[in-house]
Order: structure tokens, then C-alpha cells, then sequence
């Protein structure tokens, strides 16, 4: 088809014979990249029903997406294994979001027109699921998705959902935690994520409690990588306690940053999900020792720990999605499945499901959506003791 | 203190910015052609390093790894440029400049994803002097930058090597007629200005992060920095990268209280103050008043 | 049928947003690259003055009015800068006005972007809203087929010759280099009115460097100051890259191979239809 595209368009004199003969490599090389087509013969008695998948698989926030592809083809056979209980198997078809709402739009029709999706696993970012929950509202699709977090989600759709806890439990723990300092700061990365908890956490500060200061409220760009400047004015305020809120990519480079401030140490740290991993601890040790996390209830499960060291050894490390949100997949996932089992390919009938039973899965034993787009499941605190986040409470 | 540190924080972010002004002005001059694709040129430069040492390569292996990278891109710029730059297409240039500087972040992403990598894993190192700090890469972009840029306004000013790169641009069959080739002066000066960039990609990610399209904010600026200070005086473009980034990263930096301007502002000042600039000095700050074209 | 008509939206959007690109780059060799932020620029003003309470006709109205305004900054910095200087200025107002939306949140929402932005009467459905976008389509291309037959047309085709030479006859080119810019931004902005109708859904995303290569290819691409050569770039351009969505490429690769493609295609385009577009220059 693509020949008969450039003879029809040598005929129009379009292009030189020059420049075609340069575009057709490299369209060339384009297809080669793509790899072969392994198509799997179906049985015809097993019906395949496809549930699509909305992540950034490009820009900025790729790191998740390609994450969570790793997660949900290792969750694949185990959902496959059960669905052929009732006669069904699954096949996951991926879209690229970008972590934009507009992409996200387009993924999401290209799902639900040409593949006739009726369930889809995502956005990953809050912005992406934003921009397709009012697609959702004729009960047609079903949006599950397992890390959006913004409380503009709250009511978006009757037939959206999300296994993140709210960014709004974030921000109303960490207010509650920080309120003990009359002088805070907080260093927030421009990110709908960041600046989402941001929001909630200065609101509930400024409503419950109007003695605390916010000395310094910064924000630096996405993706920024030198912050020094930002961090030098935030020294000068004296806050005695500081709140860093970057997105997990820029975490590292945050906390490194402000370790070589060696002589500012009067102060306590607080931070969110992106410092809840070794890896960001690692980055500064002597400067996170101490620091207070708010984040997802720890996850006791050694079944999760053998998944999670599975995916990891055999295709690759899961540092940016962390341990929450791969326990978010792995129940979004078995959970949709297993109504889609019992109720068939039906948005309407797992939609109700969903708004009338509780389920139990890694994230939580009471994952509940009766009263609330989200799950139910409330904010954990962690303090930094010799490099690793340590559950309290 | 506190002004002297931010000052000094700037005078880093702003000697990256010279650094890549300088190359910047090397290709404009020989080629009138804005090579808006040295960013990603330097960046590639950058991976290529942090790729050898993840291997377990010796750092001079890696190092020279790095500076054939640099070479070969800077070889590739040549094969792309120089029809556009002999048949004085210099605004088609800046636009295939642009293009391969895309096309370089897009394989830069596919081949080592767009998660941020770390020379160093720890905070780096750093130098005090009183209560001012600078970490070691910030100083060796210091140095770097004063000793590039004195040897390269001696070179430009000076030299028949710099006198002759000028000469390419403005009348290259004269310089032919002179036996000297003009595409291997251009040649000469876009593979200099590439392992130029390649040293700026190292400097700057090693005081921060790697990440694919790092470069490209950094070469608008140092483009910018280039049209203010006029894109046929180095002194002036020297001068004009410190201005462009200084405002802006003071003003961040020094704001506070209810007046406080977070980096996130950053750009738009940028943007402001190279309006104004531009305004008041359309041909540079430090050019005469000549015929524009 | 939902994902043909948003191709369809699609095509509407870039041939809208390339046009003015066509007109200034193509036509009269004035290397405006600001389109991609008009289109952003639309796109907000629509979605503001919609939050803001203005009814949505009223709010695309507001939208163009505040785009001709805006782009008589482009037209200031037309007149002042050099061709190179110009081009950069236009080139970094993308990065400054998406830093502007990001941080000036209690306006424009941040990077939490505005949501349930409505679609007027009469278009709420999206085969309403394809339908009207291709007949706005269809009207801006007329309307640049008649600016091409003008004296505006005929001077920015001189100016694509000899600026001097259009200077001695007595005509501005600083006036027509101008009035191109507006007209380039207008389209530009009612591109972004309609494509936010029809996302629904704005954040700073919206304008990117995607977009303004995007542009700038079709415009390109186009090369001669004919409509049916725009249209027929608008098309390749908009659909090639969907065929990659269905290809078993790895999804991790798609979104930056499609960069790398745009990115290699005008490279291509450029180095071979260049002597297409500038007129055979005089070596004394």
C-alpha cells in the first residue's frame, strides 16, 4: 500500500525522484524497527476480549509507562489463566498518551472506534484521565485507571475509576504533620501530580491551621535540573521544616542539591511518594536520614515483594512506579478481569459491580468505590531510618 | 552572602550558556547559520560518555568515546549544511539544524529511554570559601569558560585562522581564489564547535542531570544570547549570555515574600528581557547600526 | 467511527494552523514560527473566557479579537529584528508562553490545565463539530487562495524574490510581512478554538515542539503558493504517522519514532525542494 502511495505520488510530481528515493529508506528503516508480527492463533472457542492501556510510552513521564507495560505483561497469563475458567482470554493494547490530556483524547478513540475496547487501564497521569473521563459519561467504556491521584477526578465520571489514593489525603496528612512548625517551606515541581498536592496541602493548611507560616513557596519547572538557586532562597527564609514535593524523576537531583547545602541542617524534611524508594534515599543519605514521608499504607505482603522481584530480575527495575503502583496495576487489573469473568464484556454491569461490592487486593483489603471514585485507601507515614522509609503509622 | 551565592550559582548557569554561545558564533560566522542542533550535539556527546563508564570503561576511553561522538556529529552537521551554507540558505539551514537536533534527542530516548541518568549518585563535592560553596564541575565550567573564551576572542580577532573563518561566510569563492578550501574551513570550525558542545553537555549534566532534550532549552538561550549581543561580535555575545541568564536568575533568586518569582518564571523573563534588548538594540548591544537583510 | 472523525478533526486542525505557516514561510520567506503559539494562545483565551462565564460563540470571538492583538507583538518584532532574530524570537516565544501558562495558575489552571471546556450549541456531538471544522477548513483555504491572488499575494510573492526590489515599487514589505503574520495568527488561534472544542480538555501540553515541526513540514512540504499542494502535504503529514499505531512496533518507540520521522522528513524535504523555494540567487 505504502508503494502504491509513492508511485500515485511520483505521478503528481509531489516529490523529486531524489527526495522519494531518500524518503523511501527511511520509511524503510521505520517498518524494519517495528520487528515481526507474532500473531497467536486463537482457539474459536476462547473468546478474546481487549482491554486497552493509556500511558506516556514517550516524553517526559515514559519512565512509567514503560514500567507499567513490564507489570502488566508479566500480570497477563496469570489473568489469562483464570479467565479461561469462563471461556475468555485477554489481550492488552497500548496507546501512548504522552501524559496529555489532548493524546490521551485521541489514544482513547482510536481504542474504542478501531480495537473496540470496552475497558480501558489507565492514564497513568492525572491529566490524561482528566481529558477521557468525560468521554466515559454514556457507559460505554469503563476507565479504571491505577495511578491518577488528582481530586478533580472525584465525580469526573460515573464510569471512572482509579486505585491511587486521592492527592488530597497527601496533602491533608502532610498539612497535619507539618503543623507542629510554626516556619515551613515547600519546593514543588511544576507537575499536575506535584502541584496537585501543592494545592490540597496549602488550602488545608491556610483552613485548619492559620498559625503555621509558609515562609517560602517555590516551583520549578519539570524536569528542571539545577535547582540551586531555588533552594539557596528557601535556606535564607530559615522555614523550620521543609517540604520537597518533585516528581520522582527529579528527586535524586533535588536531594543531592540540597546536600551540598552542608551548612543548613535546622530543619525537619518532609517529602511524598518520590522519596519513598532506596534509590532516592540513596542519593543523599546524610540528608534524608530523619525525613518524614507521607504516602501509600505500606504494603505487607510477601506475595507482593516475590512479584515485584520477579518483574524486576527478569524485566527490569521498577524504581519510578514503586511498590504502591504495581500493586495498583496488579488489583486494577485482576479485579476488572474478574468481573468481566462474571458479568461479561460489559461497562454497565461491571460499573454497578464495582459501585455495590468492596474488594480486597495488595493495596489494600477494603478497596471500596461505593461512595467514591476512589478506592478508599488512606494516606501511610514513613520516617527515613538509615536509608529505607520505615512504616509508623 | 546570600547575594553572592546566587550570583555565583548564576555565573555557572551563565558560563554553560557562553560556552555554547561560543560554538554557536563559530558556525554563524563561517556559515551565517544558526546550528540550533549543537545542544542535542552536545547532550549525545554526554550520553556517550555516561555509556562508557556504565560499561566499565576507563575514563579516558570514555572520554574518547565522547569526543569521536562529538567528531562524527559534527561531521554528520557538515554533510547537512554545507549545500545550504554555499548557496547562502541560511534560514533552510537553521530549520535542518533544528530538525537533526529533534531527530537526535528522538534516537537519544529510543536507545537509552528518558529516565534521568547520573554520572554521580552522590551530592557532588564541593569547594567553600567562607560561606560560599561551588561544587567542582561549577568550577571547572568557570575556568573553562574564561579560558575558552579569552582563546577564542584572541583566535577570532587575532589570527589568520580567524580572520579566514569569517571570510568563508562573506565571500567564499574569493577565499577559493586564495587557494583556501571554504568546506574545510567549515568543516573545521562545525567539528571544533561540536566537541565544544560535547564539553558544555558534559560540564552542565555533570552538575545536574542526563536527560535527552537537556540541550535544547540551553541552546535557545544561547541563541538568544547571541542575537543580543549581535551575531558578529563575540565579546558581545560573551557579555549577552551573562546578561540574559544573571536578570533572570537574580530576579528569582533575590525576590522573596509576597513578591517572590519561582524559577518556573524563569523563561518569560528570559523572553522579556531579550525582547527589550532586541528593542533597544535590534543589531546587538555591542555592533554598530549596519543594513539588515 | 469516533477515531476517523477525530483524523478528520485532525487534518482540519493542521491544514488551519499550516496555512498561515504556508502563507509567511512558504510564500513569502518570512520564517515565522510562532503559529504553534497562536494556536496554544487560542486555545487558552477560548477556554478562559468560557470559565470567565462568556457563552462559547462569544468566547471564540473573544478568542480571534485577542489573537490579532497579540500578534501585533510578532508584527513589532518584525519590523525591528533581523530575518535570523526574528526567526529565534518566534521560536522561543513557544517556550515562554508555555512557561507563562504553567506558573500563572489562577488564570489558566497551570498545569492542571481547564477541563469541561463546552462545545456551542449545536456541536455537541463530535460529527457536528468535524463537520463545522471542515467547513472553517474549507474557508481559510479559500480565503488564502484569494489573499494568493491579490496584491498581498503578489507583493509577498515578490518579497520572496527581492525585498528591495518590492520596496522600489513603492510597496511596504514591512506592511505586508505584517499584515501575513496576523493573518497567520488568526488561523493559527481559530485552529486552537476548534481543537479545544473538541478535546474539551487544555493544558500546557497543548502547543509543543511536535506541533510547531508539524507545521512547519506541512508548510514546507507544500513548498509552491498553491492550495492543493498544502492540502496534499497536510494529508501525508497528518496520516502518515498513524500508521504507526497500527504496526507491531513497540509502543515505547512510537511516540519518539514519530518525532524522528517529522524530524527526518523535513530534513529531506529541505535539502532537496530547497531551490523549489528560493528563487536562483546571483554569485558576483
Amino acid at each position: 500500500m505504502l508503494y502504491l502511495l509513492i508511485i500515485k505520488l511520483k505521478s503528481m510530481k509531489l516529490f523529486s525522484q531524489k527526495s522519494l528515493s531518500l524518503l523511501v529508506p527511511v520509511l524503510a528503516v521505520v517498518l524494519l524497527l517495528s520487528g515481526c508480527v507474532n500473531q497467536v492463533q486463537q482457539p474459536k472457542t476462547i473468546e478474546t476480549i481487549k482491554i486497552g492501556v493509556i500511558a506516556p510510552m514517550s516524553g517526559d513521564a515514559a519512565a512509567y509507562g514503560e514500567q507499567a507495560q513490564k507489570v502488566l505483561d508479566y500480570a497477563l497469563p496469570k489473568l489469562n489463566e483464570e479467565a479461561a475458567k469462563s471461556g475468555k482470554q485477554y489481550q492488552f493494547i497500548y496507546e501512548d498518551g504522552k501524559c496529555a490530556g489532548g493524546d490521551a483524547v485521541t489514544a482513547y478513540q482510536k481504542l474504542t472506534n478501531i480495537d473496540g475496547v470496552k475497558f480501558i487501564i489507565g492514564g497513568i497521569c492525572s491529566s490524561e484521565t482528566l481529558a477521557i473521563a468525560p468521554l466515559t459519561k454514556d457507559g460505554l467504556v469503563l476507565v479504571a485507571s491505577p495511578s491518577s491521584s488528582n481530586p478533580a477526578l472525584e465525580g469526573a465520571s460515573p464510569y471512572t475509576f482509579t486505585f491511587s489514593y486521592s492527592d488530597e489525603i497527601t496533602g491533608k496528612t502532610l498539612a497535619k504533620e507539618m503543623s507542629k512548625y510554626e516556619r515551613i517551606a515547600i519546593i514543588t515541581e511544576q507537575n499536575d501530580f506535584n502541584i496537585g498536592i501543592q494545592k490540597v496541602f496549602l488550602d488545608e493548611l491556610k483552613a485548619n491551621y492559620p498559625k503555621v507560616t509558609v515562609v517560602a513557596n517555590e516551583v520549578f519547572p519539570k524536569g528542571a535540573t539545577d535547582m540551586r538557586s531555588t533552594l539557596e532562597k528557601v535556606k535564607k527564609m530559615a522555614p523550620a521544616a521543609v517540604l520537597l514535593n518533585p516528581n520522582a524523576g527529579t528527586a535524586n537531583t533535588l536531594a543531592k542539591q540540597m546536600a551540598e547545602l552542608k551548612d543548613w541542617t535546622v530543619y525537619t524534611l518532609f517529602g511524598q511518594y518520590a522519596y519513598i524508594s532506596e534509590t532516592a534515599l540513596a542519593a543523599a543519605p546524610e540528608l534524608t536520614n530523619g525525613m518524614i514521608i507521607v504516602d501509600a499504607p505500606k504494603i505487607n505482603s510477601d506475595e507482593l515483594t516475590a512479584i515485584v522481584n520477579e518483574i524486576e530480575s527478569t524485566k527490569g527495575p521498577l524504581k519510578d512506579l514503586g511498590v504502591y503502583y504495581t500493586a495498583a496495576y496488579l488489583d486494577d487489573t485482576k479485579i476488572i478481569t474478574s468481573l468481566i469473568n462474571e458479568l461479561g464484556n460489559d461497562p454497565v454491569a461491571v460499573q454497578k459491580a464495582l459501585k455495590e461490592r468492596t474488594f480486597s487486593g495488595y493495596i489494600s483489603n477494603s478497596i471500596d468505590f461505593r461512595n467514591s471514585s476512589f478506592p478508599g485507601v488512606a494516606g501511610g507515614i514513613y520516617k527515613v531510618i538509615d536509608g529505607k522509609a520505615v512504616y509508623q503509622q | 552572602m546570600f547575594f553572592l551565592q546566587i550570583l555565583l550559582n548564576s555565573l555557572v548557569v551563565g558560563t554553560q550558556v557562553v560556552l555554547l554561545a561560543v560554538p554557536l558564533y563559530l558556525v554563524y560566522s563561517s556559515s551565517k547559520i544558526f546550528h540550533l542542533g549543537l545542544g542535542a550535539t552536545g547532550i549525545s556527546a554526554a550520553y556517550a560518555l555516561w555509556y562508557g563508564l556504565k560499561a566499565g570503561w576507563s575514563l579516558p576511553m570514555a572520554i574518547m568515546v565522547a569526543l569521536i561522538c562529538a567528531v562524527i556529529l559534527g561531521t554528520l552537521s557538515f554533510a547537512l549544511l554545507e549545500k545550504l551554507a554555499k548557496k547562502k540558505e541560511h534560514l533552510f539551514g537553521l530549520l535542518v539544524s533544528f530538525s537533526f537536533g529533534l531527530c537526535l534527542e528522538a534516537i537519544i530516548a529510543i536507545i537509552f529511554g528518558t529516565d534521568g541518568k547520573f554520572f554521580l549518585t552522590t551530592p557532588l563535592p564541593t569547594i567553600r570559601f567562607s560561606d560560599l560553596y561551588l561544587t567542582f564541575p561549577g568550577i571547572a565550567t568557570l575556568i573553562a569558560g574564561l579560558i575558552l573564551s579569552v582563546l577564542f576572542l584572541v583566535v577570532v580577532a587575532k589570527t589568520p585562522w580567524g580572520r579566514k573563518m569569517k571570510a568563508v561566510s562573506e565571500n567564499s569563492y574569493l577565499l577559493d581564489s586564495l587557494s583556501f578550501n571554504a568546506a574545510t574551513v567549515r568543516l573545521f570550525v562545525l567539528v571544533v564547535a561540536s566537541v565544544l558542545a560535547g564539553f558544555v553537555g558534559i560540564m552542565t549534566t555533570l552538575n545536574s542531570t542526563l536527560i535527552p532534550n537537556a540541550g535544547f532549552n540551553l541552546i535557545v538561550l544561547a541563541f538568544i544570547a547571541l542575537l543580543v549581543g549581535g551575531v558578529n561580535s563575540l565579546k558581545g555575545t560573551i557579555l549577552s549570555a551573562y546578561i540574559v541568564v544573571l536578570i533572570p536568575e537574580l530576579i528569582v533568586g533575590l525576590s522573596s515574600g509576597e513578591y517572590s518569582v519561582s524559577l518556573s518564571w524563569k523563561m518569560v523573563i528570559v523572553f522579556v528581557v531579550a525582547a527589550i534588548f532586541l528593542t533597544w538594540k535590534p543589531n546587538g548591544l555591542l555592533t554598530r547600526k549596519a543594513r539588515v537583510e | 467511527m469516533g477515531y476517523f472523525l477525530t483524523q478528520l478533526a485532525r487534518l482540519a486542525e493542521n491544514v488551519g494552523l499550516a496555512i498561515g505557516s504556508h502563507l509567511t514561510i512558504a510564500v513569502g520567506n518570512i520564517f515565522f514560527l510562532g503559529g504553534s503559539t497562536m494556536f496554544c494562545f487560542g486555545a487558552y483565551a477560548v477556554a478562559i473566557s468560557q470559565k470567565a462565564g462568556l457563552d462559547p460563540w462569544l468566547s471564540a470571538v473573544v478568542a480571534v479579537l485577542c489573537s490579532i492583538v497579540f500578534s501585533f507583538l510578532f508584527v513589532l518584532a518584525y519590523i525591528k529584528l533581523s530575518n535570523d532574530s526574528f526567526t529565534v524570537f518566534t521560536l522561543s516565544s513557544m517556550l515562554a508562553f508555555e512557561a507563562l501558562v504553567k506558573s500563572w495558575d489562577s488564570v489558566t489552571g497551570g498545569v492542571l490545565g481547564i477541563a469541561g471546556i463546552m462545545r456551542p450549541e449545536g456541536m455537541t456531538k463530535l460529527k457536528e463539530l468535524v463537520i463545522f471544522q471542515i467547513v472553517i477548513m474549507i474557508i481559510l483555504l479559500i480565503v488564502e487562495y484569494v489573499i494568493l491572488k491579490t496584491f498581498i499575494g503578489r507583493s509577498l510573492l515578490g518579497m520572496r524574490e527581492s525585498k528591495y526590489f518590492v520596496e522600489s515599487l513603492g510597496t511596504s514589505t514591512r506592511l505586508i510581512g505584517g499584515i501575513a503574520i496576523v493573518i497567520c495568527s488568526v488561523m493559527a488561534a481559530i485552529a486552537g478554538v476548534t481543537t479545544v472544542w473538541r478535546v474539551q480538555f487544555l493544558d500546557a501540553s497543548f502547543g509543543s515542539v511536535t506541533l510547531l515541526v508539524l507545521t512547519v513540514t506541512i508548510a514546507v512540504l507544500a513548498a509552491k503558493p498553491k492550495i492543493r499542494w498544502l492540502m496534499l502535504s497536510a494529508i501525508f503529514v497528518t496520516f502518515l504517522p498513524e500508521v504507526f499505531r497500527f504496526l507491531p512496533i513497540p509502543s515505547i518507540m512510537i511516540g519518539h519514532l514519530r518525532i524522528f520521522m517529522y524530524s527526518v522528513m523535513l530534513i529531506i524535504v529541505l535539502l532537496t525542494i530547497s531551490k523549489k523555494l528560493m528563487p536562483q540567487k546571483r554569485f558576483i
